[in-house]
């Protein structure tokens, strides 16, 4: 892989744990609403779309088609998972993010 | 009990689904497929969602929004990719617009498939020709290290090229001379020699060489040995090399054949070598002697008749030989110049020098037939694209308003047009298959052998090459006038008008009738090429020949000296034959000639008229012929004053001439040339007494037309090459040949017969060369016409389309149909007239070029001009009568409610 392996943008750390976050029911509408309700980021579809790509690129998430629902119009749903090597960058992040940040409680924590 | 109603109403029978159209832009905006079901689903799940919170109204201008945003995001996508540095940006860029053009492209079958096959034909049409100039032309020896080879020739001014112009002792002292520049010098001299013992005699094309011929050329014999010295020396020349395919052919490949002797023309050759597989330089030889000078020869400076082949030494340029060569000439001209008089010694690259001096003429003007009719295809497609420009104006227009650049759109649409022009290519290659197919069973192995370079002529590397780069140069010609058009930013004139206006197109229609004009002017040279060469074919196949070749048959028997050594012998063999025929009794009528017209040789002879002064060596030269009694009437050439040729004049009788017309006229203008003494040669000393005027005969369409000739008697002047001649009381003479083999075979066993044919069918191979370019010429003609006429019809039909309101207006205030008839028919007329004041022109031009080009083969004729306008007319007006039609039909009120 050419890419760094751990490493993740802040956008995908967002969108990996909101997969995380949705568990089984990981599939792109509530990503999205996780992502504008818990996070305040209003995504746009193809950006979204773009990213999870790239996070399937780089093997941190798997997807599967679900069954056709009626409510979709006959369509399927596209659910994700955060795979191994995903959750091992997803805690390199947050690792580092932690290494950085001590002795900084001060001043980062809300009073 | 609580009434709360499902917000969600039930998902069998959906009462509301999200607006169809606003699902079909979402549709169109996902490109990615994987991408675009989860889209429609996620949206309408979402929508479900949302008509059970704020009611159908809102949910659908939300679902609408959401449609409008994907939209916007795509185009800005699409429009930003190129400038993303991620992936390779060059490259992807162009591959995921190549894509993009090619899902364009399939959208459109029709268009396309129409684009792809004119671009076939045209591009079609040029590979056929790209591989003949360059099998024939640029590479038509496979020689190695040719780009070392030279050709010497001693060229006089007033001719432009010839190949055989070097006498014996002129070459004998370059050779000694020229060491520094070249490694060898080897002279050729044709040697058309029998072949007996064994099966019936045949007659097979040799050459005679010097010795280093075959090193100059980097070939080594398969079996024994090439020519060394020795064997150049007079008495010790008896040897020769025999072609792989001879070898094969007529001694069963036998390798024991090497030190062997064979008998040549009656005298024994010992085979020294067995030349490799596939080498016949030059003109298919099948069989090499040396060439050997006796004493008399050695010192011949007069007689220029040698080709002569070098190869230059390391480091030495053409240039630099040319320099050298120049210098040696010099030093010849001050020790002989009445020989080398208005010659100089000119060195030429082997290619130019070995390839026939009107092939690359003639080659190029196929290639600008060609490409005239790639252009005439491009301003075609250029059409079409427009038209396809019109129907994607509102895309075109979304794709500028968010922004993107002009260059972009260019670069998206440029290609496009070379992805069409691109895919056309496989198609232009069978095409050019076809092509190569045709002209290769027209053309005659006789000639075939003329031509170097002739058997690798196919599809090969360097014609897809060219194709290929011919179809991006293509693509540019019609596709950026289009190209730069359609992306002209009128945005918000199509964006407002909704594409009903017309007078966004005011630009792209005139550029369109620009176009139609221009097909026009182009198409009516190319006719007029075809058409000059065509009827020069039909002319000089069926036209008149100044005798009259229905039912007359030939053959040829060529006399070796070893068995006719002087002119008593070949005297005997001529009486003898014309004895023999007679006694086959038939009522064909029988003569010999020396020379035929329609024969691959000719005879020229000096001529030096009694009483007539002419400087030294600047004898005019006249076509020679010596026939027997009654030649003339046989030919049916007519006697116009005198006699002819009669069975009386033999050897015993005064010496007696008749001359032709043209010779009549060049040398005695102010009188009648009877009674008139002429010679043949500064030296020669036997007069004849000029009896009779012959008319003029064409015995070659290039070079000798009505050409002065003189014939004489053969009984006083017996020649080594014999026509046996007969023309049947009825049929066309073929039944005749059987006794005349018989009358040959009766005189000498061993002698062969060739060039076996009724007259008809000589001219028919003597003028193959015409016919071929006329019919290659005439297939573009027709290519190019078909073209035009589409282009016509094309814009016409669009024209209607574009005006019909204003059609409907007219008619509405009382036009009748006929009015709109005459303003349809008018406006193609306009356009059509233009073309033609243009075309005729470049035409002119062209037909002049043609009449230089061809020899003087073609001339300007006015009926061909007349015609063709005639011709361009009509299709013209059949290609705007349909679209005309059909405006005229058309219903005010429904044309005025669209």
């Amino acid at each position: 892989m050419a890419e760094k392996p751990f490493y993740l943008g802040e956008f995908e750390q967002l969108v990996l744990l909101a997969i995380l976050q949705c568990g089984d029911e990981a599939y792109t509408v509530p990503i999205r609403e996780l992502l504008s309700e818990r996070a305040g980021r209003q995504v746009a579809r193809g950006a979204l779309f773009t990213s999870l790509d790239r996070l399937e690129a780089k093997g941190h998430v798997t997807s599967r088609m679900g069954d056709p629902i009626a409510a979709r119009g006959g369509r399927p749903r596209r659910y994700f998972t955060v795979t191994p090597i995903g959750l091992e960058a997803l805690r390199a992040a947050r690792a580092a993010v932690a290494t950085l940040s001590e002795g900084l409680e001060s001043l980062l924590e809300r009073p | 009990m609580s009434p709360t109603p499902s917000p969600i109403p039930p998902a069998s029978h959906r009462p509301l689904a999200p607006p169809r159209a606003a699902e079909a832009l979402v549709r169109r905006a996902i490109a990615d497929e994987r991408w675009r079901d989860v889209t429609l689903g996620d949206l309408g799940e979402e929508f479900a969602g949302r008509v059970a919170a704020t009611g159908p109204a809102r949910a659908r201008a939300w679902y609408w929004r959401q449609a409008g945003s994907l939209t916007v995001q795509a185009l800005v996508d699409a429009v930003r990719a190129p400038f993303r540095p991620a992936g390779g940006p060059l490259m992807s860029t162009l591959i995921r617009e190549t894509r993009l053009a090619i899902r364009a492209l399939r959208r459109q079958p029709l268009l396309t498939a129409l684009v792809m096959a004119t671009l076939a034909l045209g591009l079609g049409a040029n590979a056929a020709t790209f591989g003949m100039i360059d099998a024939l032309a640029l590479r038509p020896f496979t020689f190695s290290g040719i780009d070392r080879l030279a050709v010497l020739a001693e060229n006089s001014p007033d001719v432009p090229y010839q190949q055989s112009t070097i006498s014996p002792a002129n070459f004998l002292d370059l050779r000694e001379r020229s060491g520094g520049t070249f490694t060898r010098l080897a002279a050729i001299d044709w040697w058309d020699v029998n072949i007996s013992g064994g099966d019936e005699p045949e007659l097979v094309q040799g050459q005679l060489v010097s010795p280093g011929f075959f090193d100059i050329l980097g070939v080594q014999p398969q079996l024994g040995r090439a020519f060394v010295e020795r064997d150049e020396v007079y008495g010790e020349h008896r040897r020769v090399v025999l072609s792989d395919s001879l070898w094969r052919r007529r001694f069963g490949a036998d390798p024991a054949l090497v030190g062997r002797s064979i008998r040549l023309d009656g005298l024994p050759y010992d085979v020294v070598g067995i030349a490799p597989a596939g080498f016949d330089f030059p003109n298919g030889t099948q069989a090499w002697a040396p060439l050997s000078f006796d004493a008399g020869e050695r010192a011949n400076r007069s007689s220029h008749y040698l080709t002569v082949i070098a190869r230059l030494r390391d480091g030495v340029t053409l240039d630099d030989a040319q320099a050298a060569a120049t210098g040696a000439y010099a030093q010849l001209k001050r020790d002989h110049p009445d020989e080398t008089r208005d010659r100089a010694l000119v060195v030429y690259s082997f290619t130019r020098g070995m390839t026939d001096y009107g092939l690359p003429r003639i080659l190029s003007l196929w290639q600008a037939a060609a490409l005239l009719v790639l252009v005439i295809g491009c301003v075609n497609v250029a059409n079409l694209l427009l038209a396809r420009g019109a129907e994607r104006q509102r895309e075109i227009a979304v794709r500028l308003a968010i922004g993107a650049g002009r260059g972009q759109l260019l670069r998206q649409l440029l290609i496009e047009s070379v992805v069409v022009a691109v895919v056309s290519v496989p198609a232009a290659l069978g095409v050019a298959w076809v092509v190569f197919r045709m002209v290769r069973t027209q053309m005659p192995a006789a000639i075939e052998r003329f031509l170097p370079g002739w058997a690798e002529m196919g599809v090969d590397a360097r014609v897809v090459g060219a194709t290929f780069v011919a179809a991006v140069g293509a693509a540019f010609v019609f596709g950026l006038l289009p190209a730069l058009q359609v992306s002209r930013p009128a945005l918000t004139r199509t964006l407002r008008d909704g594409g009903r206006s017309a007078s966004a197109g005011v630009g792209r229609n005139r550029l369109r009738r620009a176009l139609v004009v221009c097909q026009v002017a182009l198409v009516l040279p190319l006719l007029v090429m075809s058409g000059l060469a065509a009827i020069g074919a039909y002319r000089f196949a069926n036209g008149d020949q100044g005798y009259d070749p229905d039912g007359v048959v030939r053959m040829k028997a060529r006399l070796p000296e070893a068995t006719y050594p002087d002119t008593a012998a070949r005297r005997r063999f001529v009486s003898r034959l014309l004895e023999e025929t007679a006694r086959l009794g038939s009522s064909a009528q029988v003569a010999t000639t020396s020379v035929t017209p329609s024969s691959q040789s000719n005879q020229r002879r000096d001529l030096v008229v009694d009483g007539q002064v002419v400087p030294e060596d600047a004898l005019p030269r006249v076509n020679y012929r010596a026939v027997s009694g009654g030649y003339l009437e046989l030919m049916r050439i007519p006697i116009t004053q005198g006699r002819g040729i009669e069975a009386s004049d033999r050897a015993e009788t005064a010496p007696v001439a008749v001359v032709s017309a043209s010779m009549a006229r060049r040398h005695w203008p102010d009188r009648s040339p009877i009674g008139a003494r002429i010679k043949f040669g500064r030296d020669a000393t036997d007069w004849y007494t000029v009896v009779g005027v012959a008319g003029d005969t064409i015995d070659d369409w290039f070079q000798y037309r009505r050409e002065p000739t003189v014939y004489v008697p053969v009984l006083q002047a017996p020649s080594a090459q014999v026509y046996l001649m007969a023309r049947a009381a009825g049929g066309d003479g073929t039944s005749l040949l059987p006794d005349l083999r018989r009358a040959v075979a009766a005189v000498d066993p061993d002698q062969a017969v060739f060039e076996v044919s009724t007259m008809r069918n000589a001219i028919y191979e003597r003028t193959t060369g015409i016919r071929f370019i006329g019919s290659l010429m005439a297939g573009f003609g027709v290519v190019a016409l078909v073209l035009a006429a589409f282009g016509i019809y094309g814009v016409m039909a669009h024209y209607v389309v574009q005006r019909r309101q204003e059609i409907g207006v007219r008619m509405a205030l009382g036009a009748t149909r006929g009015d709109v008839l005459r303003l349809t028919l008018g406006q193609s007329a306009k356009l059509a007239a233009i073309g033609i004041a243009i075309g005729l022109a470049l035409g002119v031009a062209l037909a002049r070029v043609m009449e230089n080009v061809l020899f003087g083969v073609v001339a300007l004729e006015p009926s061909l001009f007349v015609g063709i306008t005639a011709g361009l007319t009509g299709i013209a007006f059949l290609a705007s009568l349909v679209p005309a039609r059909h405006a005229a039909r058309t219903s005010p009120m429904q044309a005025l409610r669209d």
